[in-house]
């Protein structure tokens, strides 16, 4: 029996590391031996090392399947890259608070369980800790409004979709009797083969489908329940958290929910219903995503409209249902991860200086220019133009839908795509710039960062202080991919295919 | 409730026990795991210190990672010795040990 427990050693792992560093920030930095010292790098490099040990235990032996090991060496390395972030943005906004670091591997093991889950108990009881983890990291920033905003939005707003999901679950539970997903499936083909119908069984698919959805910050959940004032809350709390935890929020869930909203589909009811539904929220999420973002004056901003967007792109991959579409999806998950982190590695960075609006960025390709090629390269990439990564993903992801008989949605995705690069012509930017050139200077938002970054006059000359070598090493290593991999993607295509293979088995 | 953890990915050696106990196990350490062991704990206390020396608290630091390290070393070196018993890793050391030690 107690080697049942094997199969969950990372997990097991990870919560004792936590309860270790959490026993050890509490009681040193509260030791008047030593001078009460702040304690984020030393709890950040413990944190980044337990994080580091989980890896080894993926033997894929005792995992469900290949597709779980790949979601979950990805949810590790994004949380490491997340927490290597951490080390020098805090001690630059003075932020001491060493339980920001603990609280990052905490949400990390729910999501694990997450991702391995196969039971809707199970599942649930996973998304709660995660959740509640969130809503203390985004609002850790105690003296800053805008984070304690931050946290209560997502407390208020979160604790919704949690209640819908849960309601789903009962229902199913309620119409079958069965919350393993194994049987589960086999009730649901039996139902497809016999042409029965059961309202309870639908209705309970469509409530965990909207949960899941608002889970993800998918359209139209992303806004609030109040039509009055129609305020998204998505870009809100991206923009009140510190710049590491946005980091984190910006890709952590969106591996672990889109791994289990993709296990639900393949071993639930795959119906049309369902289908029609991922395919209506991954347009209206690339849509929204896109124009949303070019209203956007602040840097954070657009790269949360942005997460959006691309959070939709990658839904077209599990809405098709095929195996092309999961090794779309992972592709476009692994993609994405590394882009967001180079992003926001970056953008912590620029914190640091004081950076918050787009238009201080006018003098940072005179200052630094080679965070300015490396922020431009990213922003390209994220706009899909080859032959940078994020083309490969976007790529795989609309010949998935069109293999799939999803023809209106590859054509959405390509238009809105170009809507990112593309100029919006904002009429009142005539009278502040003049002249014909104000048309050119119109928002868009990933060119318009570039073009503000080399081409417009700077308004405030900032002096960029150099990035630290934390960050330095993480950009590199994931530049270096989204500007390389298109010379040798095979590898990343035949993993995907693999672990895709592995969950349709 | 289905215990058979071998129910998703069967063995691809021979299985020399379905469900050892903790004894067999650590007990069948080979040198790798041991020295898997060591270097996980090693490197655990080596990063242990060097993060304490800026807030200056190296020893207490360093027996914090120590212990991760110790904890992570030791999970990581039973996971592997147990995966060769029951049959998940090459065993061919073991098969003869095991023929010798455990045979009724």
């Amino acid at each position: 029996m107690f080697n049942l427990f094997l199969a969950v050693s990372p997990e097991i792992f990870i919560i004792n590391a936590t309860s270790i560093l959490l026993i050890h920030g509490v009681v040193f930095s509260t030791s008047k031996k030593y001078d009460y010292p702040p304690l984020v790098s030393n709890v950040g490099w413990l944190g980044l090392l337990s994080v580091t040990i989980a890896h080894f235990f993926w033997n894929n032996l005792f995992r469900r399947d290949n597709f779980t090991y790949f979601c979950q060496i990805l949810l590790l390395l994004s949380t490491a890259g997340t927490i290597s972030m951490c080390f020098d943005s805090s001690e630059q906004e003075r932020f001491d608070a060493f339980e920001f670091i603990v609280l990052i591997p905490l949400p990390t093991r729910s999501m694990l369980f997450m991702i391995s889950a196969h039971d809707s108990i199970a599942m649930y009881l996973a998304i709660e800790p995660q959740s509640l983890c969130f809503y203390v990291i985004a609002a850790s920033k105690r003296k800053s409004e805008f984070s304690t905003e931050a946290g209560s939005k997502y407390l208020i707003l979160g604790a919704f979709p949690s209640g819908i999901l849960l309601f789903g679950c009962s229902m199913i539970y309620g119409s079958t009797g069965a919350t393993h997903f194994d049987q589960l499936a086999k009730i649901l083909t039996g139902y497809e083969i016999t042409g029965a119908r059961s309202s309870g069984i639908f209705m309970g698919i469509l409530f965990i489908a909207v949960g899941f959805l608002f889970k993800i910050t998918a359209v139209p959940f992303r806004a609030a329940i109040s039509l009055l004032t129609l305020y998204m809350w998505a870009p809100d709390i991206y923009e009140g958290s510190p710049t590491p935890v946005t980091a984190f929020l910006s890709i952590a869930p969106k591996i672990s929910i889109s791994a289990n909203i993709s296990r639900v589909s393949i071993y639930g009811s795959y119906g049309a219903t369902l289908q029609q539904i991922f395919f209506f929220c991954s347009i209206a999420s690339m849509i929204l995503g896109a124009l949303a973002a070019m209203a956007q004056t602040k840097v954070k901003r657009p790269l949360a409209h942005s997460s959006i967007g691309h959070v939709g792109y990658i839904r077209t991959g599990f809405s098709c249902g095929t195996i092309e579409g999961i090794q779309a999806l992972l592709i476009g998950l692994f993609i994405y991860a590394l882009m967001t982190i180079d992003a926001f590695a970056i953008v912590s960075a620029l914190r640091q200086t004081r950076v918050k609006y787009i238009a201080d960025l006018g003098a940072l390709a005179k200052t630094n220019p080679i965070s300015a090629i490396t922020f431009s390269i990213t922003m390209f990439s994220y706009a899909g133009i080859p032959p940078l990564a994020g083309f490969c993903s976007k790529f795989y992801l609309f010949f998935a839908a069109l293999g799939c008989g999803a023809y209106f949605l590859a054509p959405v995705g390509v238009v809105t795509s170009v809507i990112g690069c593309w100029a919006a012509g904002r009429l009142p930017r005539v009278s502040q710039f003049g002249g014909p050139k104000a048309v050119l200077r119109a928002p868009f938002y990933y060119i318009r960062l570039a073009k503000r970054m080399f081409f417009d006059t700077p308004r405030t000359w900032i002096l960029y202080e150099p990035m630290d070598r934390d960050k330095s090493l993480l950009l590199a290593m994931t530049s270096s991919f989204i500007t390389s991999s298109f010379l040798y993607p095979s590898p990343l295509f035949s993993v995907t295919h693999q672990m895709a293979l592995s969950s349709y088995l | 409730m289905n215990t058979d953890i071998t129910a998703s990915a069967k063995p691809e050696y021979p299985v020399l026990d379905r469900n050892p106990p903790f004894t067999r196990v650590v007990g069948n350490f080979s040198t790798l795991d041991y020295l898997r062991f060591v270097t996980i704990t090693g490197v655990s206390v080596t990063v242990g210190y060097l993060s304490g020396i800026k807030p200056g608290i190296k020893g207490p630091s360093m027996v914090t990672g120590g212990l991760i390290g110790l904890m992570g070393g030791f999970m990581y070196a039973y996971q592997n010795s147990a995966g060769r018993i029951m049959g998940f890793f090459p065993n061919e050391d073991e098969l003869g040990v095991f023929k010798v030690v455990w045979t009724h």
